[in-house]
C-alpha cells in the first residue's frame, strides 16, 4: 500500500473547514509517528475517512484522534459523549480491527470487525447519530 | 462472592487518553498482558480501585504515579453489561464470561482490584470492551493548584 502523505497533506488544505479540523490532530499525530509499522495503513485510513466525510451533511466538533497504544498498536480513535469508535491496527497484523460502541441501544452501532471488513461510512453514520449521551 | 461497591476508579496515566472535551480514550482500560504470566487463568489485568468508601477518589489522586493526568470512575454493573453487549454474543457463546472483577487488596492499597480480561479474547473484542468502559466512565481532572 503506497500513500503519498505530502500529497494526502495538500488535500486537506483545500478541504472543507470542518473535514480539515475533524482530522487536524490525527493528521499531526502520525507525522510524528511516521516511523511506525503502521503508518501507512493508518495514512491510508485517514484518506478513506477525507474522502467519506466530505458527505457529512451536520458539523461534528469532536476530532478524530491518533496515537501509539501502550501494547505497540497504532490507534484511530474517534469519541463523542454517545459513541466510541475504534481503528486498531496491531503489531500483528492479524490482530488488527476496528470496533464501534454506543451508549444506545442501537444495534447497528454496535460492532466488531476484522480489518478487512472495516466500513468508514458505517462509522461516520454510527458518530453522526450517536453524538450526545442518551 | 466478594461483595463490591457500586463504583470503581482507575488512575490516568498519559495526558492523550483525555481529549480536550474530557472524553476518555479506550487505552485507559487496556489491561496488562504479563499479568497472565503469575495467573491461573491466565488472565489480562486492569487494575483499578474500589470505591469502598468516600475516600477512595483522592486516594487515588493522592497515588501521582497511577493518576499523573486524573481518575476515571465508572459503575461496576458496566463490567458485566460489557458481557452482553450483542457484537460480543458470539464470543461468549464460544468463550463464556470474557471479563470480570475481583478484589486484590495490596499491603499498600486495601481498595485495589482488577477487571479481568480473559486471554482468549481478540485484540478488538478487548478494546471494544475498554471502550465501553470509557464510554460510560466519569473523568475527574487533577485539581488545577496540584497538576
Amino acid at each position: 500500500m503506497l500513500i503519498d502523505m505530502k500529497r494526502s497533506s495538500a488535500l486537506t488544505n483545500v478541504l472543507a473547514p470542518n473535514v480539515t479540523n475533524l482530522l487536524k490532530t490525527a493528521r499531526r499525530e502520525l507525522a510524528f509517528l511516521s516511523h511506525h509499522l503502521r503508518a501507512e495503513q493508518a495514512a491510508h485510513i485517514l484518506d478513506i475517512f477525507e474522502q467519506e466525510l466530505r458527505y457529512l451533511a451536520n458539523d461534528i466538533e469532536y476530532p478524530i484522534r491518533l496515537f501509539e497504544s501502550i501494547d505497540g498498536a497504532l490507534i484511530i480513535e474517534w469519541a463523542t459523549p454517545g459513541c466510541r469508535a475504534v481503528v486498531n491496527l496491531e503489531e500483528d497484523n492479524e490482530e488488527s480491527g476496528w470496533h464501534i460502541v454506543t451508549r444506545s441501544n442501537d444495534s447497528g452501532c454496535q460492532t466488531i470487525g476484522a480489518l478487512a471488513d472495516l466500513d468508514i461510512k458505517r462509522i461516520i453514520n454510527c458518530i453522526a447519530t450517536n453524538l450526545d449521551k442518551q | 462472592m466478594a461483595d463490591f461497591p457500586k463504583r470503581f476508579f482507575r488512575g490516568v496515566g498519559r495526558e492523550k487518553y483525555v481529549d480536550e472535551f474530557n472524553l476518555i480514550s479506550h487505552e485507559v482500560f487496556v489491561p496488562n498482558k504479563k499479568t497472565a504470566e503469575y495467573r491461573e487463568d491466565s488472565g489480562y489485568e486492569t487494575s483499578i480501585n474500589w470505591e469502598d468508601n468516600e475516600e477512595v477518589l483522592e486516594f487515588t489522586f493522592k497515588d501521582r504515579q497511577i493518576s499523573p493526568h486524573g481518575v476515571v470512575g465508572a459503575n461496576t454493573e458496566e463490567i458485566q453489561n460489557a458481557n452482553s453487549k450483542p457484537n460480543l454474543k458470539t464470543l461468549i457463546e464460544n468463550l463464556g464470561r470474557l471479563v470480570f472483577h475481583e478484589r486484590a487488596a495490596l499491603d499498600t492499597n486495601p481498595f485495589h482490584g482488577n477487571i479481568v480480561f480473559s486471554c482468549d479474547l481478540p485484540k478488538a473484542a478487548q478494546r471494544a470492551i475498554c471502550s465501553h468502559l470509557a464510554l460510560h466512565s466519569t473523568y475527574y481532572p487533577r485539581p488545577q493548584p496540584d497538576r
